[in-house]
């Protein structure tokens, strides 16, 4: 018993998705968490809030409006559309999009928390050195930064490939387009052929178990939200 | 070029603290700023740096600008070096990269100071390849000062350095702090509350109490001052400066020679140069109207008595004296000084118990 073509697809799929709504989301998240740990305005809070709604809500929830905003038929879509983006729902860059509003909390507060514990002690001393605020960021607050930025690409990724709601509402389930892994598994759940859901089911056991092993090693914590490690 | 420091710095923060500071100080040697917790010297300092926005601010140093209406720049531009009270090394980084951080921004194409030399001066040869977690205390501080002089600063500016060290690492950074001022010729504004520390090192003084600055000068005439608000306690008391001209290996005294009187005291002068100081507590002060030949106390200087204040304890007196140019402080019973007859100007000799010999 092994895994058949449609199978690898998902799986394929999958690792593509979430490798680039991770890479994505760090490109994007940097300077948004960097503004968050900055800032003392008080847009921050709804800012924080909208960040962090993606853990509370149900991800159908979150998938229907964006189905919704995304159509042809709505303003935005409708403007998307004629930059000929062209209509998102159902396709893979419409999964990009939705996936990266889900895991944006899981990448942007790791990489906050990191932000904030830099010592300002050190950046000062930075300062005084000759190091300019770019200069400071790459030299002093990223490399000091590295253990957050692997727990937030650890998280991202890892809640990327879990995602099923806001995929299904959103994507659908078109193989090789927008069928990853778990909308795999709930079809073969729903065609009743079990043996072939145990096995997709035990290789995304096998990954969790490898991806939070790895984080452990790397992070020494075991809190997802404590930040860097040290 | 003129080295002269000129500041004119306001600051107002909500919680009511005021600094307003109007000084002009000759850029060399060591300035001591000096006051008590909360006086405002660690924000004069920060405000100079650029470290803190003052409300408005004048500054200029060797006749360059650094603040002038409008017109800031930004701390990383200005040709500074600081050390702060903890050593803020940068933890991801080993001793030498954290030296190479500096070498890699410095000011000038022109380098005063080779990061070998330094490494060398600062004995940082065995800490090169440790991370700045591993190190003491003591020995993170030498490697900041180390670090800021690579950026070849034009002046050093040291926030209480030796503040959060232990006595053996404080006692083995002294010598360092005077070897930047001596040997490699750098400015250095230093702020501390240590009377130890300052007599030790200072130049000049700059007394700052409720964000001003009360008193500025050399330090003979600062810490004789009787005027200023501060409370010196078992510390009171002057340092003098004289020549060395002699040092005595059966006694183990060294003659110096302070306006043309001389004195010997305990110890051997460690500098090369014939200049010391000599630090002189009030308490070891007694003074006398006659010359007395027969006592244990073998060192008296003709003075003349300048003023008589009040000590905070009930019952003695502070009696400042001038000593030629310089001025020297008995701390003596209110009975004695009645039974003296002490008025302005009257001619006495001081007897000195005890005094250390430094530099």
């Amino acid at each position: 018993m092994s895994f058949e073509y449609q199978d690898w697809q998902a799986i394929l799929l999958t690792i593509k998705l979430a490798l680039m709504v991770t890479l994505l989301l760090i490109v994007v998240g940097t300077p948004l968490a960097w503004w968050l740990a900055n800032t003392r305005s008080r847009l921050a809070t709804i800012i924080n809030i909208i960040v962090a709604l993606p853990l509370v809500l149900p991800p159908t929830v979150l998938g229907f409006y964006l189905l919704i905003l995304l159509s042809p038929q709505n303003e935005l879509g409708a403007w998307l559309d004629s930059l000929g983006v062209g209509p998102l729902p159902f396709t893979f860059s419409g999964l990009v999009i939705a996936s990266m509003l889900y895991s944006l909390p899981f990448v942007v507060q790791p990489i906050q928390n990191a932000f904030t514990q830099v010592s300002q002690g050190a950046l000062e001393a930075a300062a005084t050195l000759r190091s300019g605020p770019l200069d400071r960021f790459i030299y002093v607050v990223l490399p000091l930064s590295r253990p957050g930025y692997i727990t937030a690409f650890v998280l991202g990724f890892a809640h990327t490939v879990g995602e099923f709601g806001i995929i299904l509402m959103i994507g659908g389930n078109i193989p090789g387009e927008t069928q990853v892994v778990s909308v795999r598994i709930y079809e073969h759940v729903e065609a009743l052929d079990y043996a072939k859901a145990h096995l997709l089911a035990g290789f995304m056991v096998a990954f969790s178990v490898l991806v939070l092993f790895f984080m452990y090693r790397h992070t020494g914590k075991p809190g997802l939200f404590k930040g860097p490690g040290r | 070029m003129t080295k002269i420091l000129n500041a004119n710095i306001t600051l107002e923060r909500s919680s009511g603290f005021k600094l307003n500071v109007d000084l002009s100080l000759p850029n060399t040697g060591l300035t001591a700023i000096f006051g008590h917790s909360g006086s405002g010297k660690t924000t004069l300092l920060r405000c100079l740096a650029g470290l803190e926005t003052p409300t408005s601010a004048d500054i200029s140093i060797n006749n360059v600008f650094w603040a002038s209406k409008g017109h800031v720049l930004p701390v990383h531009k200005r040709p500074l070096g600081f050390v702060f009270q903890h050593a803020n090394l940068l933890p991801h980084l080993t001793v030498r990269r954290n030296l190479e951080f500096a070498t890699k921004r410095a000011v000038s194409e022109i380098t005063t100071f080779s990061i070998d030399q330094i490494i060398e001066l600062f004995s940082l040869e065995p800490l090169l390849d440790a991370k700045p977690g591993s190190l003491s205390g003591g020995e993170q501080q030498r490697v900041a000062m180390a670090r800021a002089l690579l950026i070849q600063p034009q002046i050093l500016f040291m926030d209480e350095p030796l503040a959060s060290l232990d006595m053996n690492a404080k006692n083995s950074l002294i010598p360092v702090i005077q070897t930047i001022k001596d040997t490699l010729s750098v400015p250095i504004l230093y702020v501390s509350h240590s009377v130890d520390e300052i007599v030790r090192l200072a130049d000049r003084i700059l007394i700052m109490d409720s964000g001003q600055i009360v008193n500025h000068g050399n330090p003979n005439h600062v810490l004789s001052d009787l005027d200023i608000p501060m409370s010196f306690g078992e510390d009171l008391g002057v340092v003098l400066t004289g020549v060395s001209t002699d040092y005595c290996e059966k006694y183990g005294l060294t003659e110096v020679i302070i306006e043309h009187q001389a004195l010997s005291i305990l110890g051997k002068a460690k500098g090369q140069k014939p200049n010391v100081g000599v630090r002189v507590l009030a308490q070891d002060v007694s003074i006398t109207l006659s010359e007395d030949h027969l006592s244990s106390i073998q060192n008296k200087l003709k003075a003349n008595v300048v003023s008589v204040a009040d000590d905070t304890q009930f019952g003695l007196k502070i009696i400042k004296l001038s000593v030629g140019e310089q001025y020297i402080l008995a701390r003596i019973t209110a009975k004695s000084a009645a039974s003296l007859k002490l008025e302005i100007g009257l001619p006495v000799f001081v007897q000195i118990k005890s005094a250390v010999l430094m530099a």
